[in-house]
């Protein structure tokens, strides 16, 4: 098996090599995306269902 | 990266008014659990309570959400220019919060309003996709308006 330090660059600092393996496991993690959302899907006014699928998202039927 | 990713687990309710919390990942729901509707539809909401493995945290879920006939063909609705389909798509995304044990369920929700439907009377289905999981409820559109979601 080839040595574990072959992962890392050459040039890669050893503290922040020591760093990374001394890390606890189930770091606090911040998401890029929500983990919840809410749509409304509902029609403009007048007889068309006007962009329902995007420009609709959470926006009022009627103003 | 696992070569297997544990499966995302979510149901699907359908309910009179959602609302998801991103605070808290929690789901409100009003009315939830009704199968037959009036026609057209009053407005009611599809809610999905998603658990997210924890070792597919930080992962973005891509959700998308469909109304579809009793066959599974989508239901097209008049728009300006062409009918469109009743749908959509989203992404979750849930984090690890400060304290939750290694190997805990996240939560996560999303919730879809949906205004009145012009639907002939049949069997309709809303179905939900997470990630790879899918998930469908079917509901009945009888012939009158009968105001608000019954039960029978």
């Amino acid at each position: 098996m080839a040595d574990d330090d072959d992962f890392y660059e050459d040039d890669e600092p050893i503290e922040k090599i020591k760093a990374l393996r001394a890390r606890p496991y189930g770091l606090v993690t911040a998401p890029s995306a929500p983990r919840a959302v809410t749509f409304n899907l509902f029609p403009m006014c007048g007889e068309d269902w006007r962009s329902l699928r995007s420009s609709s998202q959470g926006e009022p039927a009627c103003r | 990266m696992p070569l297997v990713h544990p499966k995302i687990g979510f149901k699907l309710i359908l309910c009179d008014a959602a609302q998801a919390d991103p605070t808290t990942g929690k789901l409100h729901m009003l009315g939830a659990g009704w199968t037959v509707v009036g026609t057209p539809t009053p407005p009611h909401a599809v809610a999905l309570m998603v658990q997210v493995p924890w070792d597919r945290a930080n992962e973005r879920l891509p959700v998308r959400v469909e109304l579809l006939t009793g066959d599974g063909h989508p239901v097209l609705l008049p728009g300006p220019t062409a009918p469109q389909p009743v749908l959509q798509e989203a992404e979750l995304e849930v984090g690890r919060p400060v304290g939750v044990a290694k190997g805990s369920t996240l939560a996560a929700a999303f919730a879809l309003n949906i205004g009145p439907l012009p639907l002939p009377v049949g069997r309709y289905e809303w179905r939900a996709k997470v990630a790879e999981d899918e998930h469908s409820e079917f509901f009945q559109v009888m012939g009158q308006a009968s105001g608000l979601p019954v039960s029978l």
